[in-house]
């Protein structure tokens, strides 16, 4: 059975430290996988020669050139990768976005909290599949 | 001064050039083949020359050559009352644009036309108040895209900091001595309040933004999910409520549920210390403008001598001030906004020791 493993989209370094700090608090030792944009985040996962798809999607919503919603959409619309769960981050919550979020057919569209125990709480709710 | 070539001009025309000199729009007698019989002083002054230097020749030399054609054209038709966009030249071969309001001069013995001429780049005194408002508004949207830009782009700031400093409190741990501990909770509390802060800009401008979607908003429903939640959080508190029926408004149903929510929540407030409090909010009688009606919440708390409650509608007081209407998230100054971008209002009323009053004015919801 191939390894389970966590995928990131997320270009700020210092939200990627916080996010392996706290899957380490969550005891999660699955291996991180980390893009830091867009198109980055598409040509991992739409690629045919991915056999082992991640486990759990977590997108910024602000990614740059192409944004998290538009790497939803299109993760959506392949069959390849329509079922995997994906969360969506963002800085502040908007409810439009959550909106969007949903209607893209995210699996939940959360806001990062500014305190990291909050911050290690969400991670275990979003990764609780991965949780030993 | 005027040109001897000229057709020779009687005294009454003399008069005439006097106050034609004194024009602010230029003024010119044209013959049908385009030569300047005659031009005033602000004319020359456009084309930064004397008059003598004008007079005399073909209008044609003074406007771009595009625009010439068409001037040709038009006054080749003997034109009634025309107006055309004309692009003048001056002596420095600067560009001057123009309105030409050309007419026929039927008086002289040879055909010819009078043209004034208004210099377009000169700002107009009849602005309209509907464009200045309209430039206000477009210059308030900006300002606030602006805000909500900058508010969301410290969020990751002040996650960071606060974050790792809640990483360096758990890392230190028993070597973080009384000092150290205390300095990093004064830098955590200082950002939970910079993040409210933030919080408070974003709604602030979020309420004039054009995503509202206005509908018929059951005020009654409002009201009382309002003061469900505010009783369950006073539970040990002795509350009388007074609650009349409200007639459907036209709205957005989450600000005025927010907007509702701060105001009474100030009256449970300002009524802490009294046995029982008592919070009527009424629906008061409207005879001025029949297509709003008013909401009032009176209370029988401590009141508020009015010059304190005009501070209360300072912004930027109410997006730093902490003990204000904690809970609530908004304050008062929100309030008021929220009603205004209903296209309502807000006022209060108030006297030490005598409880307060505050009204909501909104826009009834009419069946067509």
């Amino acid at each position: 059975m191939s390894e389970k493993y966590i995928f990131l989209a997320e270009d700020n370094s210092n939200d990627v430290a916080l996010t392996i700090k706290a899957l380490n608090k969550c005891h999660i030792q699955n291996r991180l996988v980390v893009v830091t944009d867009g198109p980055e985040a598409l040509s991992y996962l739409l690629s045919p020669d991915l056999e082992n798809k991640p486990a759990v999607v977590i997108l910024d919503l602000k990614l740059p050139f192409i944004d998290g919603f538009e790497v939803l959409r299109q993760i959506r619309a392949n069959t390849d990768t329509q079922h995997l769960p994906v969360f969506i981050l963002s800085s502040s919550v908007d409810e439009n976005d959550r909106r969007k979020s949903m209607k893209l057919g995210a699996n939940g569209y959360e806001c990062k909290p500014i305190s990291f125990n909050e911050f290690v709480i969400l991670i275990h709710r979003i990764c609780w599949e991965l949780v030993s | 001064m005027h040109n001897k070539n000229a057709p020779i001009l009687s005294d009454t025309d003399h008069a005439c050039c006097m106050i034609m000199d004194k024009m602010s729009e230029g003024a010119l007698v044209l013959t049908d083949e385009g030569t300047i019989a005659y031009c005033n002083q602000t004319f020359a002054r456009m084309l930064s020359l004397a008059v003598s230097q004008v007079e005399g020749h073909d209008i044609f030399c003074f406007v771009q050559n595009h625009d010439g054609e068409r001037l040709r054209h038009i006054l080749s038709q003997h034109p009634h009352d025309a107006q055309i966009e004309i692009a003048l030249i001056d002596c420095e071969l600067k560009t001057i644009q123009t309105l030409f309001s050309i007419g026929e001069l039927k008086h002289g013995p040879l055909p010819s036309a009078y043209v004034v001429v208004k210099d377009l780049s000169v700002s107009s005194e009849t602005v309209t108040l509907e464009d200045k408002t309209r430039l206000l508004a477009e210059a308030n949207k900006d300002l606030e895209s602006f805000a909500a830009v900058v508010a969301h782009d410290l969020r990751s700031p002040i996650r960071h900091i606060r974050s790792f400093t809640e990483l360096l409190l758990e890392h230190l741990q028993s070597a973080a001595d009384q000092d150290s501990k205390h300095y990093l909770d004064v830098i955590t509390n200082a950002t939970t309040e910079v993040n409210t802060i933030i919080d408070r800009l974003l709604y602030w401008t979020s309420i004039g933004s054009s995503d509202v979607y206005f509908s018929r908003v059951d005020l009654n429903v409002l009201v009382r999910n309002v003061v469900n939640s505010l009783t369950q959080e006073a539970a040990d508190r002795n509350i009388e409520w007074d609650i009349d029926d409200f007639p459907p408004v036209y709205g957005e149903s989450n600000m005025l549920q927010t907007a509702l929510t701060c105001v009474i929540s100030n009256a449970l407030r300002y009524t802490q210390m009294q046995p029982i409090a008592r919070i009527k909010i009424a629906n008061e009688p409207q005879t001025a403008n029949l297509s709003n009606f008013v909401l009032s919440v009176k209370d029988n708390g401590v009141g508020f001598a009015i010059p304190y409650h005009e501070t209360i509608y300072d912004v930027s007081q109410e997006m730093h001030s902490q003990e204000a209407f904690e809970g609530t998230g908004i304050g008062l100054a929100t309030v008021k906004r929220i009603m205004q971008r209903h296209n309502g209002n807000y006022w209060a009323s108030s006297h030490l020791n005598h409880g307060a009053m505050f009204y909501l004015e909104l826009p009834l919801y009419l069946e067509l």
